[in-house]
């Protein structure tokens, strides 16, 4: 018996290290570090043409219900000017005072800008179980706190009402099990299902942009098209719409009295008479002839709104931007910790050079593979041409030889060759 | 009891290493692979892409009450349809210039055909002046999108239980019957796009594509109400963007998409099938990756460094073939496109362990690329 429970304990010591593994490995963010890197546009726009004229006579604003016009032209010369390869501006017009066409070539982005919004008003109806006792409130009143659930009271004894049927109230169905094996009959609650509505409302925003790209000088030609769209969504419910219409106890009270003498269990009973929940039927039509209104403040904040409008330009014209511009973009990866140099705050920090020193101090034999790791991330963080990043791909390859089978020193390498392949591009593209 | 205990103990002890090994088994090797055209489109470098025509188009709002049904069209100004057509033709634009196979020409002239009569008529006269064009595709829309406000009505069990109050007492636990009304929203579009594509010299329609897509989602409504989206499965074949999920914008499935959200999803889906049969597309596939005895193999090949695995595999496989190895390196030479090596690996890997499915199917996609491969080699050597 004795070896049968230590058996046991073993198992189940066992069983804890992995689920605890298992859930820990899951939690803990790993250590980033940061850092930008450039890649190349989709096209390779040639090199004379360095200056780019966004017209804003030329970019059709009909459908631009949201009147965003402006913000988008601003936010593209904005974000291209960022990127360095190109001098961008926003102009009324283009006349020869901007540009001599006999000497230089220059381009000019044009198209349209769309978009709109709509609040979406209405009411639904769901089913929900109400349940007393200990367990029906605090079960609620968790569910409540966590899933932000709508909770209703019924008029019976104020028991509460959550979303879900009698098989789904898994916690009450627990203690109802139990009490019942235990001959408690007495302390289980009664419980019923009822007919809620509620209101909810749904806002949304959609932003788009049909962009193209053409070089002007001596000749005239288009170079990109692209149409990209982006959108956002809330549904808005108010838990205080919430509001019970039927609950089966105020029939079965009712019919309770009757059963108990008769002792003869009736199912189903149809009671369609009284049950009809015309409460749930809406009165209100909520699509109009005119169709649905733009959000207003009293939807969406004018902060919050501005903020959106602005994720929404910056995703729809991402694509454009990456098609006729190098970019620049965040990349994380992971720092390792330890080592001889014991550099991973610093290159948390965003402090590569220091990292670079520090590590590089360490005689080559004596660094440890996170010491050759970190060095590979300093060097691919602070890459300034293809050596660098040749540099970083042989200190990454030193740490998986120091330590097989890491993956975070794998994924160094694989990311390094993709960077190698583009670099080529990226020099066509940005010399001078 | 004890031998229960043990045996559920156990039990649970082989469930977990079977879930750790499916766990680890599950790595794989992401490729990206080019499939030749449908259809001959070998001396077509350079394509100008001319006007979508509009041949129907219907926006209208659908309202029910108790049974009674109410439309109201949603009337589009003349400029609001050109703008759903020129942002339907921007999405086949899209598409067509993320493949490394067609030079898109941007020319006016073809746009502002009013049809394709008009263009085929300009075509067969080679009136047009822009030069360097082997190709125009042109296409011809037609749309319905309808927004409706409903109600169901369904009779719904309503549950009642009361536990007995004494051994006496059987208790109630009754089902009443209740008709309950369930409001809805649904929105459902439907887009018929045909898409042409007519070689100028000689003049010919090499490829002609009329496919519809529909979409419809619902929301409120009885619980369980399906609703189906068109599938997206044409996101796999051209990916387009590789969009940051740091900037992510909320966003709600409970939320009905706009109408120009429903156009621009199937307006994509019907372009990429044609895009597909015209041009030389890209693909990412993922294939298993074998557990061999070189440790980093693996993980290189999951990290993407095959070059680096490649130069590991080769010296670890020359000093003791491992059939996993070998497969693992005939893996990196199909995703660096050595077909030849990677065949001749393969072989060697299946030659050691003939029962072996994995091995097999390596080989078994390479003798498929190299069937496709004179088709896809003509077509990328006509560019």
């Amino acid at each position: 018996m004795k070896k049968l429970n230590i058996t046991q304990k073993t198992y189940f010591v066992f069983l804890f290290c992995i689920c605890a593994s298992v859930l820990l490995s899951a939690c803990i963010r790993p250590n980033l570090s940061q850092f930008e890197v450039q890649r190349p546009s989709r096209i390779t726009i040639p090199r004379e043409v360095k200056k780019v004229f966004i017209r804003a006579d030329l970019v059709d604003e009909t459908n631009d219900k949201l009147g965003i016009k402006i913000q988008v032209l601003q936010q593209l010369a904005d974000e291209l000017n960022s990127y360095g390869r190109f001098k961008v501006s926003v102009v009324d017009t283009l006349d020869g005072s901007q540009f001599d066409p006999e000497k230089e070539s220059v381009a000019i982005i044009q198209g349209e800008v769309i978009s709109g919004g709509e609040v979406d008003r209405g009411q639904f109806t769901d089913l929900a179980t109400c349940t007393g006792g200990i367990s029906g409130r605090l079960s609620s009143a968790g569910a409540a706190a966590i899933t932000n659930e709508a909770i209703t009271l019924d008029k019976w004894r104020g028991y509460v009402c959550r979303r879900g049927t009698f098989a789904g109230n898994a916690a009450e169905l627990v203690l109802s099990s139990a009490f019942s094996l235990a001959g408690l009959n007495d302390a289980i609650p009664p419980k019923n299902q009822v007919v809620r509505i509620y209101d909810y409302k749904n806002i949304s925003l959609f932003a788009q942009g049909n962009f193209s790209f053409n070089m002007i000088g001596l000749s005239r030609e288009t170079l990109a098209i692209r149409a990209d769209s982006s959108s956002f969504g809330r549904t808005i419910t108010d838990k205080d719409s919430y509001r019970n219409i039927k609950e089966s106890h105020l029939i079965s009270l009712t019919l309770g009295s009757l059963l108990s003498i008769t002792r003869i269990p009736i199912f189903p009973i149809p009671n369609r008479q009284i049950a009809l929940a015309s409460l749930s039927n809406p009165k209100q039509i909520f699509y109009g002839p005119k169709g649905l209104a733009i959000p207003n403040i009293s939807d969406l904040p004018p902060k919050e709104k501005r903020q959106v409008i602005q994720q929404l330009v910056k995703r729809a014209l991402e694509s454009f931007i990456r098609t006729i511009s190098p970019y620049k973009q965040m990349v994380e990866a992971e720092v390792a910790e330890g080592g001889k140099a014991k550099a991973g705050n610093l290159l948390k920090e965003g402090k590569t050079q220091k990292a670079r020193k520090i590590i590089e101090a360490i005689p080559t034999e004596k660094r440890e593979s996170q010491d050759w790791y970190n060095l590979g991330l300093a060097y691919e963080a602070g890459a300034l041409s293809t050596e660098d990043y040749e540099d970083a791909r042989r200190f990454y390859i030193s740490a998986l030889e120091k330590s097989p089978g890491t993956r975070l020193y794998a994924q160094g390498v694989g990311r390094i060759r993709r960077y190698l392949a583009e670099t080529k591009i990226l020099a066509r593209q940005t010399q001078k | 009891m004890k031998l229960f205990n043990n045996y559920i103990l156990n039990k649970l002890f082989l469930m977990l290493l079977i879930s750790a090994f499916l766990i680890s088994g599950c790595a794989k090797a992401t490729l990206t692979i080019r499939s030749p055209a449908e259809i001959n489109t070998r001396k077509i470098k350079n394509v100008a892409v001319g006007g979508f025509e509009i041949g129907q188009m219907m926006l209208k709002f659908k309202t029910e009450r108790n049974g009674v049904w109410q439309t109201h069209p949603v009337l589009l100004s003349e400029e609001q349809q050109k703008s759903i057509s020129r942002s339907v033709r921007a999405r086949v634009i899209n598409l067509l210039t993320a493949t490394p196979y067609f030079k898109v020409i941007f020319s006016d002239e073809f746009e502002k055909l009013a049809n394709d009569a008009a263009l085929q008529q300009l075509v067969s006269v080679r009136g047009y002046k822009t030069k360097n064009v082997d190709a125009v595709i042109n296409g011809k829309l037609w749309l319905e999108i309808e927004r409706t406000d409903g109600v169901d009505l369904s009779k719904e069990g309503l549950e009642y239980f009361r536990p007995p109050r004494s051994r006496n007492s059987i208790g109630l636990n009754l089902t009443v019957d209740q008709v309950v009304w369930w409001p809805y929203k649904s929105t459902r579009g439907t887009l018929g796009l045909e898409i042409k594509m007519t070689r100028l010299l000689p003049t010919e329609v090499v490829a002609t594509t009329f496919e519809t897509r529909t979409y419809s989602q619902r929301i409120g409504g009885r619980n369980g109400e399906s609703f189906q989206q068109i599938a997206d499965s044409f996101t796999s074949v051209l990916s387009t963007s590789d969009t940051s999920k740091i900037d992510s914008i909320e966003s709600s499935a409970d939320v009905l998409p706009s109408f120009e959200q429903i156009i621009a999803d199937m307006a994509l889906s019907i372009a990429s099938g044609f895009v597909r049969r015209v041009a030389v597309t890209e693909k990412v596939v993922s294939y298993p990756i074998a557990e061999g005895s070189f440790p980093n193999a693996k993980i290189l090949i999951e990290a993407g460094a095959y070059d680096v695995a490649i130069d590991q595999l080769q010296q670890a496989t020359a000093e003791n073939s491992d059939p996993n190895d070998l497969y693992n390196l005939g893996l990196c030479f199909e995703a660096i496109g050595d077909y030849g090596l990677a065949h001749t690996t393969y072989r060697e890997a299946w030659k050691t362990d003939p029962e072996n499915l994995l091995f097999a199917q390596g080989l078994g996609r390479i003798e498929r690329l190299r069937r496709e491969n004179p088709q896809l080699q003509r077509q990328l050597e006509s560019r």
